[in-house]
């Protein structure tokens, strides 16, 4: 029943991500200066929302965890935490190639574009810190700490626009002051359906191998014990 | 349909060599979508790879435990 589940909305994300990519490819204008890499918006902006909802997730997931020792929580902030960094990584290259045709670099140090990175690299310690801790409940407590420390640098990357003025990143339409035609808008939504199915699969899938990964080193204990 | 979208969306891509097509910034549009795309499909591998590793080592474990309790009550 589950993994039906898991392919019904891996099809309909793949639909739905079909219909979007031929309206955005060939139903939208260019945009007047940027021409046709503009486009590479419906899918940086849509990834940087699921990686900060998947950060965010796993945030509630470690308070969960810190207050009722439910090791379910535990799998579910570090699937989330996973996911959100593979949709986080999928932002910054997307936001890389588009800056390497508009700006005519790949990177520049500005707020937005740093904190992003630092984010991504406090979610890949976060991954490694599992890594490096056997117990289980040891690990599930630094690493509950750690994505909420973490977490602290998503309001910094969303705001950051609006706190340091200088930059070169260009100004974002949520909460930043900048516009874009109603139909760029809804298309901005529309493919962030999809982005969101995908993500949920990943969300299940990776939160199966977790309970699987506790299963398997339950099974070493027993076997050592043995 | 859906098949219908995609295969005129990349013959859209596919005839966009054209010096027009570099003046739109086509090219770097194809290469942006691609290597989104690319990370999200690398990590699902990456996902699956993992899932089959892990149910391997758990069945072998599984038997292996099997065997030392027949082995332990014989």
């Amino acid at each position: 029943m589950r993994q039906r589940i898991l392919i019904a909305l891996s099809l309909i994300a793949a639909l739905l991500l079909a219909r979007n990519l031929y309206v955005i490819l060939l139903q939208l204008p260019d945009d007047k200066l940027q021409k046709a890499v503009f486009r590479i918006i419906f899918f940086h902006v849509p990834d940087a929302w699921t990686a900060f909802l998947c950060f965010f997730a796993a945030m509630v997931a470690s308070i969960l965890y810190l207050t009722t020792k439910h090791l379910r929580y535990d799998a579910f902030a570090v699937a989330a935490t996973e996911v959100g960094l593979a949709f986080g990584v999928a932002n910054l290259v997307t936001g890389m190639i588009w800056g390497h045709r508009i700006w005519g670099t790949a990177w520049a140090w500005d707020a937005r574009l740093t904190s992003m990175l630092i984010g991504c690299l406090l979610y890949a310690g976060y991954l490694m810190l599992r890594h490096a801790i056997e117990d289980p409940t040891e690990r599930a407590k630094n690493s509950a700490v750690l994505s909420i420390i973490a977490f602290a640098d998503v309001p910094i990357i969303f705001f950051s626009i609006k706190w340091w003025r200088q930059m070169q990143h260009p100004t974002p339409v949520v909460w930043g002051g900048g516009s874009m035609s109603p139909e760029y808008w809804r298309m901005l939504f529309l493919n962030w359906i999809p982005v969101l199915l995908l993500a949920a699969v990943f969300l299940a899938i990776r939160m199966r191998q977790e309970v699987e990964q506790r299963e398997l080193e339950a099974l070493r204990r027993r076997a050592h014990a043995l | 349909m859906a098949v219908r979208y995609l295969l005129l969306s990349f013959w859209q891509v596919a005839g966009e060599c054209s010096p027009e097509a570099y003046a739109r910034n086509f090219w770097s549009l194809f290469w942006g979508l691609l290597a989104a795309w690319l990370v999200l499909c690398a990590y699902l591998v990456w996902l699956v790879a993992r899932q089959n590793r892990t149910r391997r080592q758990l069945e072998s474990l599984r038997r292996m435990l099997e065997d030392k309790e027949e082995k332990a009550q014989s």
